[in-house]
């Protein structure tokens, strides 16, 4: 064990596991996130605390992975690599061990330039795989300098994103496989609209092994509207909807309906496929739907571990 | 070269608001080729700055010229009797030959004609792109000869972010992804597989990160002390 | 500024020696009269011209022009695009310092238009006759 989390327990044990996602608002209201939690509560084994996501300042990850904490779930800090040098990131990671957060996520993070700070200065002292590195070299005892680090090192489990959709097609597995000599345990998706690309980019992940190398967990949006997903289609870089996904949700009567019957049998097929270990679900402003779709998905009660 | 371009008219028109007399200074170099601050600029901008404050009813006198660079002390001896005369100088050069025709006027008023863009490369009539960040530590023969610094938008190492897509990058549509550039062409060299090692963390400290820098090189000073 | 009935405006008129320049000779062999205070100055082509020509001609008068051969008929293939687009970024840097655009204009005629040529001359002089006197003007 790394870091003993629940995640790490659930994905060691061998069960398919499953992860959410509450996104800070951009307040200083914790109970928001609190809130949150409490509706997915038991439904997953720990919850992904977006670091100012879409570069816009929200309640800081770290802080909403406290109020995680005290509302008895498990955070999966994201430190994203824009706003913030190697120091103050190495200083955030000691500070949210010192709480007991046990998970940390790795990005590059979105440029400000689509956040409501459009005019800052990014700071890309250290990019995602470096600060992977980072990360490892860390609870290991040693920071990114070198120099040794006082008493036990911080426990950490070290996930990653990995985005199949993204171009160059097959340097998608190579980055993923960078990540995993980095020193990351595991790795969420970015969210799977495009169920043969993801069985492509598979293919070329067991054929390389990594599957056993890191744990992959596939991404799950549940979809609301026709127009967002034409929108996740056209406008948002790294992102595809394949056609069969946006008939299906037009010919529907209830498309949030189907939209859940979809990610559903998405995840029913998952389960199935050989090297996917788990699926994050990220429904942002739809909290509530991750326990329908659990349950109906044959994922509860979650396993002991 | 430097890509620069020239200020607003209100911008420059207000810092001139007090002159009578001024210099407008031209550079032979950099702003020259990217038409920004040479010898023919200087030109129009003259007659720009002069209708203007003609039509105020506030006449100033442009006193014209183009020195060979401005980022060289030596250049500045043939105006220095003409600098004289002048209430300020409006210099049409990169943000060194500002900061250099400051230093060898110290006690002349001194304003910036341009905003100093880049380093870049000119890739169409009237279209500039960066090129370099002159980072102190070129990592060019990691990348096939594209930087990652300066043209991606992250400055990332180990690229392509997930915001690549059909060759761009996830900032707009008309730039390009470095990373996907770099990918493209050691595919083309053969050699692709580079890109599977980790390019480490980067010592910024080589560049401004370092605090001001300065290059001294011992084998040059040694000649010249001669 | 005064725009009183006496006002005379100055103009330049920079002749491609293609077109203008011929155009405003045959003008001559017909005894056609146009404006006394235009004055012409001819170019090899009227791609020849640069804006800088155009600002220094405007430190003068109360308006300038190119007269350039007609669409497809340069000499020199794109002189007369070039000359448009010169024309074009004059007018910006004079509307940025609120002098009016239709002080600067581009005509396209023939070597044996005459007629042509002392119709677009005196259309010029009656609008700049109108603006009144260039504002900017720096050498009176
Ligand atoms: S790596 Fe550094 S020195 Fe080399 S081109 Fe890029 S910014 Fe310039
Ligand atoms: S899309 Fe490409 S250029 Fe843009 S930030 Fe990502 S790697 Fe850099």
């Amino acid at each position: 064990m790394k870091a003993g989390s629940n995640l790490e327990r659930m994905l060691e044990a061998g069960h398919f596991a499953v992860t959410g996602e509450i996104g800070p608002p951009k307040s200083w209201d914790g109970a928001v996130v609190q809130h949150h939690a409490k509706m997915m509560k038991g439904y997953c084994e720990s919850y992904n605390l977006t670091d100012n996501q879409t570069a816009i300042v929200r309640l800081s990850s770290i802080a909403a992975g406290k109020l995680l904490l005290d509302a008895e779930c498990e955070p999966n800090i994201q430190i994203v690599c824009r706003d913030r040098n190697r120091i103050a990131m190495q200083s955030d990671v000691l500070g949210a061990a010192a709480l007991g957060i046990k998970n940390i996520l790795a990005l590059s993070g979105d440029h400000q330039k689509f956040g409501n700070h459009p005019y800052s200065k990014n700071v890309y002292d250290v990019d995602s795989i470096q600060l992977i590195q980072m990360l490892d070299g860390m609870r290991k005892g040693y920071f990114q300098s070198g120099e040794q680090m006082k008493g036990e090192p911080p426990k950490i489990y070290i996930g990653c994103a990995a985005n199949p959709f993204a171009d160059p097609f097959e340097f998608r597995v190579t980055r993923l496989e960078k990540k995993a000599d980095a020193g990351a345990d595991f790795c969420q998706t970015q969210c799977l609209l495009d169920m043969e690309r993801f069985e492509r980019w598979m293919e070329l992940v067991r054929a390389r092994g990594l599957h056993k190398r890191i744990k992959i967990l596939a991404g799950i949006t549940p979809l609301k509207s026709v127009k967002a997903a034409k929108y996740m289609r056209d406008y948002v870089a790294g992102m595809m909807v394949s056609d069969d996904i946006i008939q299906r949700l037009e010919k529907a009567e209830d498309i949030k309906a189907e939209g859940v019957q979809l990610a559903i049998e998405q995840i029913e097929y998952l389960k199935k496929m050989e090297g996917v270990a788990g699926v994050h679900i990220m429904a942002i402003a739809w909290e509530e739907i991750v326990p329908e779709i659990v349950k109906r998905a044959g994922l509860y009660p979650r396993p002991e571990v | 070269m430097i890509v620069a371009e020239r200020k607003p008219i209100d911008e420059i028109l207000g810092f001139l608001s007090k002159h009578q007399k001024i210099m407008l200074l031209g550079c032979g170099g950099c702003v020259t080729v990217c038409l920004a601050g040479g010898e023919k600029e200087v030109g129009i901008l003259g007659s720009e700055l002069a209708m203007a404050r003609a039509k105020e009813g506030r006449p100033l006198e442009v006193v014209q010229r183009t020195i060979e660079r401005q980022c060289d002390f030596e250049y500045f001896e043939g105006i220095r009797h003409e600098v004289k005369d002048v209430d300020a100088i409006l210099s049409l050069a990169c943000g060194i030959g500002i900061q250099t025709v400051a230093e060898a006027f110290p006690d002349k008023v001194v304003w910036p004609g341009v905003n100093t863009k880049f380093l870049g490369v000119n890739q169409n009539v009237g279209v500039w792109a960066e090129r370099c960040q002159a980072c102190g530590q070129c990592v060019l023969d990691k990348t096939g000869g594209i930087c990652p610094v300066a043209r991606c938008s992250k400055s990332i190492f180990n690229g392509p972010c997930g915001g690549s897509q059909h060759g761009k990058c996830e900032v707009s549509a008309d730039t390009d992804c470095a990373w996907a550039l770099i990918h493209d062409r050691l595919t083309r060299l053969g050699q692709v597989d580079s890109m599977r090692e980790i390019l480490p963390v980067k010592d910024w400290s080589h560049s401004r990160d370092g605090g001001p820098r300065k290059l001294v090189r011992e084998d040059l000073t040694l000649e010249s002390g001669k | 500024m005064s725009n009183g009935k006496d006002f005379q405006p100055k103009i330049v008129a920079f002749c491609c020696e293609n077109s203008g320049w011929l155009a405003a000779e045959a003008a001559a062999r017909l005894e056609l009269g146009y404006p006394e205070k235009v004055e012409l100055i001819k170019l090899p082509c009227s791609g020849k011209i640069d804006v800088l020509y155009f600002m220094k001609a405007m430190e003068k008068v109360d308006g300038v022009m190119i007269l350039a051969c007609q669409k497809e008929n340069c000499k020199f293939l794109k002189g007369n695009e070039r000359a448009k687009s010169r024309v074009l970024q004059t007018q910006r840097l004079l509307k940025e310092i609120g002098i009016e655009e239709d002080r600067v204009t581009i005509q396209y005629l023939a070597a044996n238009m005459g007629n042509k040529f002392v119709e677009i001359v005196q259309n010029m002089y009656d609008k700049v006759r109108e603006l009144g006197p260039n504002p900017g003007k720096v050498i009176k």
